[in-house]
């Protein structure tokens, strides 16, 4: 008990913490890296890493979750992130959406640059299907492309396929690497059997692919009247597959990977993209590492990191599992469990009374009424990066959801080619609601002003930037309501004789003037603090840092800390 | 800007007026003042510049960047260098004090990690190696319609058993099962038993045949009736004449074939015809099976026990009709949680003994069980009345088939057959609630006894069990119940139970 008592108030103590108003933390007068070198040459091909489906959900939910807590580690934010708390390009991770315009060409298109294989048919199976539960095949198309070919359950059709095309257009322009997906109509014919075919099973043994063995597994699709059926061909992506990787700490044998998982923002950040997306089926087999040749010099060899297997986003885990529950409670979910059983089942969960068409064909489980982004969950507890994300993960998730456009997500919805036009609008209007929710939610847990930029004035200079709430139409209160308060401090955290406070804007875009006299040194290394508030709600401050780029003597943004 | 500037003015004054500072607070801001600027210390508003540039956010690139490689990212900096920090933040007060309760729970964890390394060991080798494929591959044909395997079970009384089976679940092509199997548990407990059903050849007939044998040497008696429980008597007692309850063990041996046929009839509405012989033959126990002082003919005159000296071999037909229409009450609910609808079933039967066998009893009931839904997931209130008869001369009905109440199954909080005489009514209500996928939760209430007859009924002299426990269930199927249960006159129960409990008894199949 007293143990007990202990580490409870030392917890609480954490909170109690006071920092300067200026903050502790300086930056180097330098421009923000836009990109780091991961792609070292690594000599040696990593080990390919097994995922231990049984191993990995005792670890999980059970042990390793319990000693990770009695671990007692700091709260730590992401330490892959730049200097304006924005994630560099790297093989994890290249910036689109969030940091362009992205034309909805572009989205249509997507990462597919190969061509669809629906024009090269017929598809000549190489093997079975060698991991996971669903029936699929490895094929080449007519070119000798290879492809993974998955289709949807008798019972469930047009699911998988619609929802893995839509949502790989929405996560590789969110920034993520996946591979080639193209839905394609095929019929029995275009599959033929490959000589040396092979059905590899999960003991590894080899036999002899038969046409009885197809025939067996394509009785359990789900095949239209005329006896056509949907496939969702997702292209191999070249290189040696290494498998996922481990969602805590680093791969050992892979020198370009130093920062541990549990702290990359793009990993953590994800939590809140996929939760707008309901991609409820995060686990270490859905993300794919690939030790890959330098396109500029073969010789040159490193580990790409890639996002697979998104077929059962937009509620389609749920629908195949049965299960209302999906997206708000774990699979084994320990906190639900013990409330219901202590509340003698009293306690109203939160899906219950979740609506959605439900007879209409491609719709999962996905609604935005009961939808909460600070409390969605995915399938298990299994990817650490999520249970270490904060709210600045989170947030910086946010932003780059609320990016897109309302034609651009039509566009990504178009490819899952859905044959109810019903299907369509739906998902798109619950993607818009559900985007809306998720942006106005972490908006209010971290000051959403961005886009920071020094620009001249008149009377001199200013300090601009975009507060995203009012930009995208999500305060509650008019954007004259909205105060921002700027304070200045200098390089030391000496207050300048300075302050300023605006009102916002309608268009969210807001100049403060940067009347402080000037702060002193060669750099003039100047620390605004800005604190925004609405009716009803105090946001935490940003941490403007500013200096003097010693080469043109324009003062320039070049730190950022949210608070 | 003039509109902008008279803005600033009247704003300024305001605030000059007011003799306060300026806002600080959304709340505090005077009116409808887009963009307005106010400085502190004020500054007059002709000193203030005019500001007519626009703000320009600064513009997104429209194209994507030439695919990166190694030699274009050659000058960037190493992941762990991105950050720019040149002067970092000081750890948080709780952050330093986090090496006290880490190095407290160090040994703890440790001790998890020791505990749990067997566990991860055995669950890395069951993923490694492919345990269950392995397994399939071995037991089952490729087909998955021929297996033998290796069985294991918890038995009341007997804890675990284990044992094997043979099936093949499509003899001829329309599901048709057979089903061997043998199990051993305890000591010397012993079941042999082979199936055969007709599955879909019939359509809505269906067809079983079974034949089992089974050797229990340590079955439970109480006595017959009512009776108090007590620890033991100075002399065996008559059963029939003295309702006094003791806890004693016997030995028996049953054999038993026979054939069923159920039709479905339309709807929910079926009837079940079943025939079948029974042989059963008694022993006093081992001394080395039982508990001390738990013999039965310590306490009670096994001579008085129809068919205790000869056993009995006896034929036995029931017709049983049945309303059943319980279901899930959402297409969402798992199958194997009912939570709307009824079970009413009715069935007369009667025994003849063969080979002279003084067996000739008449027995007949009915259940009626009501689930109520009250509320999504499901949340379900079951109600359910039983009651069962046997007429017949007492030497002509064997002790073993006097309806019995007491165990996991009826008048829960009781132990196993506590209660036997040749009537029987009980009423049951169980509140069942969804704890999480796969389980539920339970609260129940049984109250029932046993009579001479059924116009002996009456309301004295109930006994009530109650309790508790966690339901283990599959989207489709009943996997288990784990039961705490105690009831009016004491004592507390921990049972395991694999059978449904709101499956109707199978008289044929009980002991």
């Amino acid at each position: 008990m007293k143990a007990l008592s202990l580490v409870l108030a030392i917890t609480l103590s954490g909170c109690t913490t006071t920092r300067p108003p200026s903050g502790e933390i300086r930056f180097h007068n330098r421009p923000p890296a836009v990109v780091v070198n991961d792609r070292l040459d690594v000599a040696k091909k990593p080990s390919e890493r097994h995922y231990y489906r049984n191993l990995v959900k005792y670890d999980r939910h059970f042990q390793r979750r319990l000693t990770r807590w009695m671990e007692m580690r700091p709260a730590r934010r992401a330490s892959n992130v730049n200097s304006i708390d924005e994630v560099p390009d790297s093989t994890w991770f290249t910036n689109r959406i969030g940091v362009r315009d992205l034309s909805v060409a572009e989205i249509r298109r997507g990462p597919n640059v190969t061509g669809t294989p629906q024009k090269h048919l017929p598809l000549t199976i190489r093997s079975s299907k060698q991991s996971g539960v669903a029936i699929g095949f490895i094929v080449e198309d007519a070119r000798g492309v290879k492809y993974l070919l998955k289709f949807d359950e008798r019972d469930f059709p047009e699911t998988e396929t619609s929802t893995d095309a839509v949502a790989q257009r929405l996560l590789w322009a969110a920034g993520y690497q996946v591979p080639e997906d193209y839905v394609i109509s095929l019929r029995r014919g275009d599959l033929v059997i490959a000589r040396d075919a092979m059905i590899v099973s999960p003991t590894g043994d080899h036999d002899r692919m038969t046409r009885s063995f197809v025939d067996l597994q394509l009785a359990r699709i789900a095949i239209d009247k005329d006896g056509s059926f949907r496939a969702l061909a997702s292209r191999y992506l070249e290189g040696a597959p290494l498998g996922g990787h481990p969602p805590d700490g680093v791969r050992d044998d892979d020198p370009n990977d130093v920062v541990p998982h549990q702290l990359r923002r793009e990993l953590r950040g994800a939590y809140t993209i996929f939760a707008w997306l309901d991609h409820t089926d995060v686990k270490q087999d859905n993300w794919l590492d690939v030790y890959v040749a330098d396109p500029a010099n073969r010789k040159i060899h490193y580990v790409m990191h890639y996002l697979v297997d998104f077929g059962k986003s937009f509620g389609m885990h749920g629908l195949i599992a049965h299960s209302k529950a999906n997206g708000q409670a774990y699979a084994f979910d320990l906190r639900n469990s013990t409330l219901s059983l202590l509340s003698l089942g009293t306690w109203q969960r939160p899906w219950e009374g979740k609506r959605w068409p439900r007879h209409v064909r491609g719709i999962g489980i996905f609604e935005s009424e009961k939808y909460d982004p600070g409390s969605w969950k995915p399938n298990t507890p299994e990817y650490m990066p999520f249970l270490d994300a904060d709210r600045f993960d989170k947030f910086w998730g946010a932003k780059i959801v609320i990016r897109f456009t309302q034609d651009q997500l039509r566009a990504a919805v178009e490819q899952g080619r859905y044959s109810d036009p019903r299907a369509a609008d739906y998902i798109l209007r619950i993607l818009f609601e559900r985007q809306r929710k998720t942006a106005r939610y972490w908006f209010a847990r971290v000051a959403p002003l961005d886009r920071f930029t020094v620009l001249p004035s008149n009377g001199g200079q200013r300090l601009c930037f975009e507060d995203l709430a009012l930009r995208y139409r999500l305060a509650d209160s008019p954007s004259v309501r909205t105060l921002y308060v700027a304070r200045a401090f200098d390089a030391a955290g000496q207050p300048l004789a300075s302050r300023v406070v605006a009102t916002g804007t309608p268009d969210g875009r807001v100049c403060l003037p940067l009347l402080a006299p000037r702060a002193p040194g060669p750099d003039q290394y100047t620390i605004i603090r800005i604190e925004t508030s609405r009716p009803g709600q105090n946001l935490p401050g940003v941490l403007v840092h500013i200096a003097r780029d010693p080469r043109s003597a324009a003062l320039r943004v070049i730190g950022l800390r949210r608070l | 800007m003039p509109h902008r500037s008279a803005a600033i003015a009247v704003v300024t004054a305001a605030v000059a007026l007011a003799g306060a500072s300026s806002p600080s607070r959304a709340e505090d801001l005077p009116s409808e003042l887009a963009g307005v600027v106010v400085t502190e210390p004020p500054v007059r508003p002709w000193e203030l510049p005019p500001d007519t540039l626009p703000y320009l956010p600064p513009p997104r690139p429209l194209v994507e960047p030439p695919a990166r490689t190694s030699a274009s990212v050659a000058r960037a900096p190493l992941p762990d260098q991105v950050s720019g920090i040149s002067r970092g933040e000081s750890s948080t007060t709780g952050d330093k004090l986090k090496v006290i309760p880490r190095a407290l729970l160090f040994v703890p964890r440790v001790a998890i990690e020791v505990v749990g390394a067997p566990v991860r060991l055995g669950l890395y080798a069951y993923d490694r190696y492919q345990v269950k494929a392995r397994a399939h591959d071995i037991f089952w044909n490729d087909t998955g319609t021929i297996g033998l395997y290796p069985v294991f079970d918890i038995q009341t009384d007997y804890a675990f058993t284990a044992g094997a089976r043979f099936i093949h679940r499509d003899l001829f092509g329309e599901h048709e099962k057979l089903s061997l199997r043998a199990s051993f548990g305890g000591v010397f407990w012993q079941q042999y038993s082979g199936l055969l059903t007709s599955g879909d050849r019939f359509g809505r007939l269906h067809l079983e045949a079974k034949a089992e044998y089974e050797v229990d040497p340590r079955e439970r008696f109480f006595g017959v009736g009512n009776g108090d429980e007590i620890e033991m008597v100075a002399a065996p007692i008559d059963p029939y004449s003295d309702p006094t309850a003791i806890d004693t063990r016997f030995r028996q041996r049953v054999a038993r074939g026979y054939g069923r046929a159920r039709l479905r009839i339309v709807g929910p509405l079926s009837v079940r015809l079943t025939s079948g012989v029974l042989d059963k033959v008694f022993e006093e126990p081992s001394k080395g099976d039982i508990p001390a002082g738990t013999d039965i003919a310590d306490s009670y005159q096994t001579d008085a026990l129809p068919a205790w000296d000869d056993g009995t071999t006896y034929s036995y037909n029931e017709l049983e009709l049945r309303y059943d229409s319980r279901h899930n009450g959402d297409e969402w609910e798992p199958v194997s949680v009912p939570s709307t609808g009824w079970l009413a079933a009715v069935f007369g039967g009667v025994s003849l003994g063969f080979a002279g066998a003084p067996t000739h009893y008449w027995v007949y009931g009915g259940d009626v069980q009501r689930f109520i839904r009250l509320g999504e997931n499901p949340r379900v209130l079951t109600l359910r009345l039983i009651a069962q008869e046997v007429r017949g001369e007492t030497d002509e009905i064997p002790f073993v088939d006097l309806p019995r109440l007491g165990g996991p199954i009826l008048l829960r909080g009781y132990e196993r057959d506590r209660f036997r005489d040749r009537a029987m009514a009980l009423g049951s209500a169980e509140y069942l609630f969804d704890i999480g996928r796969g389980f539920a939760g339970y609260l129940f209430s049984d109250a029932g006894r046993v009579y001479p007859s059924l116009q002996d009924f009456t309301l004295d002299e109930l006994r009530v069990g109650y309790g508790g426990g966690v339901e283990f269930h599959s989207a489709r199927s009943f996997i288990g119940r784990f039961n705490i249960a105690s009831s009016i006159d004491g004592g507390i129960f921990f049972s395991l139970s694999l059978d449904p409990v709101y499956d109707p008894t199978d008289r044929v199949e009980r002991d």
